[in-house]
């Protein structure tokens, strides 16, 4: 596979002026796939609690009854405040079954078995209070269209040669072009490809559809036919969809690399959306441990409770929680305990009160929401900033990290720049390509 | 070129049109062009919007602080559909008006006339002098005939078009999975492209175009999220209708079966009332304004709908209704309002007490009336300000500019539960504490409440920008991405050559949406404008662009990843046999077709469009798989039926002038049928394609030699079955059973098919 005449001729004809990014991810696949070696980490879990979270029930905890209608006081695990709340309410408007109630993990057993480990940001403003720039803004550091996701960022910073470098069960995941897309999704259906070539894919010695000679020969001839294609093409449109398949094409051996486990499979009473969740982190980690990926976004549903919040919002988080521990467990099984930061976030915060009284009143939405991190580098137990009474952002001074009111706003754009650093992508070409502009604040030192 | 037919290059007037103003500086001192041939449109599109977007709009649009002002200049932002029309007509106004003769569009922003943004630009900028040029040219009454413009036509031609023979062939695969008659073909060809336009016609009288169309529809309402299922739909509306009861003895009585008829029969309803619409070339309006749904007999029998069939049996068969539900003992008649009073509809896009149906609203406005609320509101929230207000979405400025759209809107959905979809509630009161019912400017009579939707859909269908959506829909249903939008950064440095990006297709797009609205809105219409344009049929561009150029025609041209579901009728239509398991099951549309960018029109909700390293491999496999099942079985047939070997036997090898004539021929007519070239005989491709059969002959002989590889193939590749039968396998006749390949023939053509399976050509469209 001649890549580098590939790439001059790219270049020659233009590509880097239709799409300045493709060719510089180009470029980089092209060193990458010399080296041929796989992705060592660290890997990136960024998991979505799609709708909007509230904090207030979570880790940003406020015992004011505007806000409140399930606690009374305030805990702690290490420094990390939480709201108390017992899920008994949501077990039994849902009848869950004492024995299915292990599939909801509460605030309490969540922060005391993470705590250590947990970052909490709170008051961070993603300006914004609709889902798909609030989406945009917790995940890419942007309320406004174009910019890549995090997890299309990080894989094309770090990795784009691998097969599936960027991973995705759902949430904000524009790639913005620059690597493709590839969905967590059926471990058995993706069985069925680590081996294209044999006739039944679980049989390694079986029947092959052609001999190795001629598979190779296909291949080669394919590629060299998209390139001549490619030669006489000059509509940029058409050129980029050559590069992506000519890209796509050829990581054969990296799929192989691949052992899917046997997916999980939770009870109906623990929800479609969460058993969805913890395959896709099964993939993921698979993903990551055959050095084929970078970043997986997970997702979990069901965070936008306009009415009964009290309900769906504590039912919701519980399965947010159980998903998160299953996936630490994963992530600790397959060896990789120490290589693999998480993020977690929402689209947005709730609040600052109910909208109605009663059982099926909710809260609506808030532009003010917390993040978590874990993982890999990331000193736990900590908390930085905060929000005051009426849930407001409250400003951090930029040395100290302490709530100062004469300090700086923790937006998206800090977040994400101070993420950036913490990864090494902050520098890089792409980086570069999709500034943020924002203080500088390093929430991880 | 590859293609050895000469395509033919056309010269699209409106890109060089476009090409030349970016290229210079329309208007301004460095002019390539002569300025008069500038028009109104181009001139505001490329110099005053970039003034009066940047300068003006943050005080003159939506909710800004000069309209609350009662400021008589009032601009919508770029990411309101057809903005430049709805400017300008707001700009002619104002250009008009003076004040000690200084027309108040250059007065006002330089502080005059007590203007209440105080002075915006300097006399002597050189943005007033863009505005000047505005004011004089909407003086002088500029049209937008192009056609006087000197260089009309232009001498360049950057983009080839496909031939006339070749847009018949993609519309075909596009619209209706399936090759063109050759009839057609011949009638095209001679009849060049005034034959073009009824031979497109005619392919939307194809039942298939209708499966397509719901197919299409389906990727904006994913209504299919309910369907295939024994009861997704029906549970969905239990309790509402008579039958509709999932406990009834009636229902657990049902087969599976019957069970699925019922509940897809629902589950399709609003998809079938846009297939009636268009099948019937109805206004497209209709899909909205109907006041009648449509039912087949099993959706019939579950509403309770008296609608005689001809053959109650059939679920194909539909036919208008109109529908009641019990409401307090009493039958109320669903004041239909096309698919919006629809269960599935309701369902898909569902409400909460306090949402108050304005996601609802939000649908309506994105999918039928172009505008996308979330951009055109999109602006940072100040929450220290929301706070200070009791009502936020009617007094928060912040909120406000979304509410007043949404809200009124949302209001049209007011009889219709909170808790329960698709409850029709006759006496449901509305909310006070937000914007009334209504529609833009006009409040809706609390006389119309009862019709509130269809008085909501009345109005919908009459705004300019529900044609523009249809457009804009159509474009990015059969394109496979959304029509470009107003470039807004203008750092970057081909900010002009991105404006005339977008001005081209939107001038591309307001043509088809006048044949659009002057054919009474026929869909078909719609989609045979687009068809014949310059955005669907662009082939190639010249090498020699300049960088501007290549900006301008960025996103022209189709080459979409053929969908799932396409790709799986593509590859029966042109080799002959179904991607399938031994059970019957497109793997297309059941396995991959996630993994290969397909929606479940539920928690995927989005096609990738971009292949990835698992998308390769799915063509691997596939085209592994295909080749396999389908060459031998094609040499079974005789000569005249088969799809891909009509030229070759079993046993011409690749020996002789002959033979190798043969096998180039048949070469000619697989790049012919499968990627839609044709080869001229001194072509690379065919050369190629021919070494990659003979250098896997040649192997093979070798292994045959030595012992490595058998004269049988593989069970799965040998021909056994009959293929022609789609689902469980039926065995051939033994006599014409091929299982054996003595001379590695077979195997080398199934390279060969294998190689074009998974090419470029055949895999995008």
């Amino acid at each position: 596979m001649d890549r580098r005449k590939f790439l001059e001729l790219a270049s020659l004809s233009g590509l880097a002026v239709a799409a300045p990014s493709a060719y510089a991810l180009l470029r980089d696949r092209e060193a990458r796939a010399r080296a041929a070696a796989p992705y060592r980490g660290p890997f990136w879990l960024l998991i979505n609690a799609g709708g909007g979270w509230d904090p207030i029930y979570c880790c940003d905890p406020k015992t004011d009854g505007e806000q409140n209608r399930l606690y009374t006081s305030i805990a702690s695990a290490g420094e990390i405040k939480y709201a108390p709340i017992d899920p008994a309410h949501v077990f039994d408007a849902y009848s869950i079954a004492p024995e299915d109630q292990q599939y909801f993990m509460t605030n309490q057993t969540f922060f005391e078995r993470y705590a250590s480990k947990l970052l909490v940001v709170n008051g961070v403003d993603t300006s914004t209070n609709n889902h798909e720039s609030g989406s945009r803004s917790i995940w890419s550091g942007r309320v406004l269209e174009g910019y890549p996701s995090l997890g299309a960022l990080l894989a094309a910073s770090k990795a784009p040669e691998g097969a599936m470098a960027f991973l995705s069960g759902g949430g904000h995941d524009n790639t913005a072009g620059i690597i493709p897309l590839t969905r967590a999704a059926s471990a058995s259906a993706l069985g069925r490809l680590l081996h294209p070539g044999l006739v039944d894919p679980a049989k390694p010695d079986g029947d092959r559809y052609h001999s190795a000679q001629t598979s190779d020969r296909i291949a080669r001839a394919q590629q060299e036919r998209l390139k001549r294609l490619r030669g006489v093409q000059h509509l940029p449109h058409a050129e980029r969809q050559m590069d992506a398949l000519y890209l796509a094409r050829g990581s054969d051996a990296d799929l192989a690399r691949l052992s899917l486990p046997t997916l999980v499979d939770l009870p109906p009473a623990a929800g479609g959306d969460l058993e969805r969740m913890c395959q896709q982190a099964q993939i993921a980690v698979s993903a990551f441990k055959a050095g084929v990926a970078v970043a997986c976004n997970l997702h979990l549903g069901g965070f936008d409770t306009h009415a009964t919040h009290d309900r769906n919002q504590v039912r919701q988080l519980c399965k947010l929680f159980y998903g998160i521990d299953f996936v630490m467990n994963e992530v600790q099984q397959a060896g990789l305990g120490d290589n693999v930061v998480v993020m977690i976030g929402s689209d947005f915060g709730r609040g600052p009160a109910f909208n109605g009284v009663g059982d099926g009143s909710g809260k609506d939405h808030w532009p003010i929401t917390s993040v978590m991190f874990m993982g890999k580098g990331v000193r736990g137990n900590r908390v930085i900033g905060g929000t005051d009474g009426e849930q407001r952002a409250l400003h951090i001074d930029k040395a100290s990290k302490r709530i100062d009111s004469g300090g700086v706003k923790i937006t998206t754009q800090l977040v994400h720049r101070a993420v950036r650093r913490f990864a090494g992508i902050e520098g890089g070409a792409l980086s570069k390509q999709y500034p943020l502009v924002g203080e500088d604040v390093d929430l991880f030192g | 070129m590859l293609v050895a037919r000469p395509h033919q290059r056309l010269a699209l007037s409106l890109l060089l049109l476009l090409l030349a103003s970016c290229s210079g500086d329309p208007g301004g001192s460095n002019d390539k062009t002569d300025a008069r041939c500038v028009t109104l449109r181009d001139y505001f599109i490329t110099k005053a919007w970039p003034v009066l977007g940047q300068r003006c709009a943050s005080c003159h649009s939506l909710d800004g602080l000069a309209l609350k002002r009662h400021a008589k200049l009032e601009l919508q932002p770029e990411t309101y559909p057809g903005f430049v029309d709805t400017n300008l007509a707001s700009i002619r106004e104002m250009a008009r008006t003076e004040y000690d003769d200084v027309p108040l569009l250059t007065l006002k922003p330089t502080g005059g006339n007590n203007h209440g943004g105080g002075v915006v630009l300097e006399k002597d900028s050189a943005e007033l002098e863009v505005l000047r040029t505005l004011v004089a040219k909407v003086r002088a009454d500029d049209d937008d005939d192009a056609s006087k413009c000197h260089n009309a036509g232009g001498d360049a031609d950057h983009v080839v078009l496909q031939s006339p023979e070749q847009t018949l062939r993609s519309a075909s695969l596009v619209l209706v999975g399936k090759l063109p008659p050759q009839s057609e073909l011949d009638a095209v060809r001679a009849g060049g492209e005034a034959a073009l336009g009824k031979a497109v016609d005619k392919l939307m009288t194809d039942e298939a175009f209708y499966a397509r169309v719901r197919e299409l529809f389906n990727d904006l309402l994913l209504t299919d999220k309910y369907y295939g299922s024994t009861q997704r739909a029906i549970g969905t509306i239990n309790g509402n209708y008579v039958k509709a009861d999932i406990y009834d003895p009636w229902w657990t009585g049902l087969s599976n079966a019957d069970k699925t008829k019922h509940n897809d029969a629902v589950a399709r309803e609003p998809l079938e009332l846009i297939v009636h619409v268009v099948r019937n070339d109805k206004p497209f309006s209709e899909v909205l304004t109907a006041d009648y749904t449509m039912v087949n007999p099993y959706s019939a029998a579950i509403y309770g709908a008296k609608v005689a069939f001809d053959d109650p049996s059939d679920a194909d068969e539909w036919k208008p209704a109109k529908l009641t539900q019990t409401y307090k003992g009493e039958n109320v008649a669903i004041p239909h309002a096309g698919i919006l009073s629809t269960p599935m509809f309701l369902n898909r896009f569902p409400t909460t007490p306090t949402n108050r149906n304005r996601h609802r609203a939000r649908v309506v406005y994105k999918l039928f009336l172009a505008t996308d609320i979330l951009r055109i509101a999109e602006r940072p929230i100040d929450p220290t300000q929301s706070t200070a207000y009791n009502n936020p979405p009617r007094e928060d400025p912040a909120c406000t500019t979304c509410h007043t759209l949404i809200d009124p809107v949302a209001g049209a959905f007011q009889r219709f539960s909170h808790y329960d979809m698709e409850r029709y509630e006759p006496n449901a009161a509305w909310h006070k504490d937000m914007f009334g019912p209504g529609y833009g400017a006009e409040t809706m009579p609390t006389s119309d409440y009862g019709q509130a939707l269809r008085w909501l859909s009345s109005h919908v269908v009459k705004d300019p920008r529900f044609v523009i959506s249809v457009v804009h829909n159509v474009y990015e249903l059969l394109m496979g991405r959304a029509p470009l939008t107003y470039p807004r950064d203008q750092s970057v440095p081909d900010y002009q050559a991105r404006i005339a990006a977008w001005r081209a297709q939107d001038a591309v797009l307001g043509k088809i949406a006048k044949a659009f609205r002057d054919d009474d809105e026929n869909f078909k219409t719609a989609v045979r404008e687009l068809v014949l344009s310059p955005l669907f049929r662009a082939a190639n561009a010249a090498p020699d662009m300049s960088d501007d150029e290549k900006v301008v025609v960025g996103d022209v041209g189709r080459f979409r990843l053929v969908t799932p579901r396409a790709l799986d009728r593509k590859i029966r239509a042109l080799t002959g046999v179904r991607w399938e398991s031994t059970g019957g099951t497109g793997y297309l549309t059941s396995t991959y077709r996630i993994l290969y960018g397909g929606i479940d029109s539920d928690a995927v909700v989005a096609r990738l469009g971009q292949p990835n390293a698992v998308m390769a491999a799915v063509m691997k496999r596939m085209a592994n798989e295909v080749a396999c099942k389908a060459t031998a079985f094609d040499f079974t047939k005789a000569k005249d039926k088969r799809l891909l070997f009509p030229a070759v036997d079993v046993d011409t090898e690749p020996e002789g002038a002959d033979a190798e004539a043969a096998i180039k021929a048949n070469i000619k007519h697989l790049h012919a049928r499968l990627l839609g070239e044709q080869l001229a005989d001194d072509s690379a491709e065919l050369a190629a394609t021919y070494k990659l059969f003979v250098e896997t002959y040649k192997e093979g002989l070798g292994a045959l030699a030595d012992g490595s590889a058998k004269e049988y193939m593989t069970y799965w590749c040998r021909a056994r079955w009959d293929w022609d039968q789609s689902g469980a396998p039926l065995a051939l006749p033994k006599e014409r059973f091929i299982e054996k390949d003595p001379r590695y023939v077979l195997r080398a053509w199934r390279a060969v098919i294998t190689y074009l399976l998974s090419d470029f050509s055949f895999l995008y469209q």
